[in-house]
């Protein structure tokens, strides 16, 4: 699939960016791996995490873990179609930007 | 944040390579994953010199072994990864074939009463999916590295 570059003021907010970046990535996330690559608290992730979640762009699950002591589960985080295409298209303004070309309806 | 100049996307877009990069280092296998895929078609191969029963168990046992061991890669690593493009495809398509050929060996063997032979097919099976194993896995680490 092409991404048309357009931007995506949810997505473009850097600790967002980042976050979709790291699910574009791979199928799944657990949550403390985001938060460990991001090096930030968990109420900073659970913030962002909360927008793109209601944005549609992520999605959660909830797994129960052997290895919580608290039993607590594990918490799942997966890019939904939506946010692939979203961050597709964020991806690709990004980098006509880089490349020196203008997008419309960039920030700036 | 000024976010239309080309050198400040070039620092986003570098701070993406940086986390994927991150995030590959995570997502290495522990040494036991290879092996353990090796173990399960070691023991499928093995299968017809132990009798009728084991060899209906078996595949089955092997099946559930190697969800088993994927999903304790999953917890192992707090990362989730199917998507292995078709050079990973390839290699598990071969790791199977690879597998179905020495079970034919085996049963050939064991028609043949030479049934401790099958610790030779077992072995090789051994070595060649833990070899395969190791390079799906590289190859799936890989693209989770890789730009797209």
């Amino acid at each position: 699939m092409t991404a048309d570059p357009s931007f995506n003021e949810t997505i473009h907010a850097p600790m967002r960016l980042r976050i979709c970046g790291m699910l574009r990535s791979v199928d799944g996330l657990d949550f403390a791996v985001i938060r460990d690559t991001l090096g930030v608290s968990d109420a900073v992730v659970s913030k962002h995490l909360k927008v793109l979640i209601d944005a549609g762009f992520v999605s959660v699950s909830k797994a129960a873990s052997l290895s919580r002591t608290d039993g607590r589960r594990t918490t799942w985080l997966s890019l939904t179609a939506a946010g692939r295409h979203a961050f597709d298209d964020h991806l690709q303004a990004l980098r006509s930007i880089a490349a020196g070309f203008p997008v419309l309806g960039g920030l700036g | 944040m000024e976010t239309n100049r080309p050198d400040a996307t070039n620092s986003l877009l570098a701070e993406l390579a940086a986390d994927r990069a991150t995030l590959a280092d995570r997502a290495k296998p522990p040494r036991w994953l290879a092996p353990g895929f090796g173990l399960i078609a070691a023991a499928y191969v093995i299968g017809p010199a132990l009798g009728e029963g084991y060899r209906t168990s078996i595949p089955v046992l092997a099946f559930i072994a190697a969800v088993v061991l994927v999903a304790l890669y999953y917890r192992a690593t707090g990362i989730r990864i199917s998507r292995v493009g078709a050079a990973g495809w390839g290699i598990l398509a071969g790791a199977l074939i690879g597998s179905l050929v020495l079970l034919s060996v085996s049963f050939g063997l064991v028609s043949f009463g030479l049934h401790w032979w099958v610790i030779v097919t077992a072995v090789v099976a051994f070595a060649l999916v833990t070899w395969l194993a190791t390079r799906f896995t590289a190859s799936a680490v890989d693209r989770v590295r890789r730009d797209r």
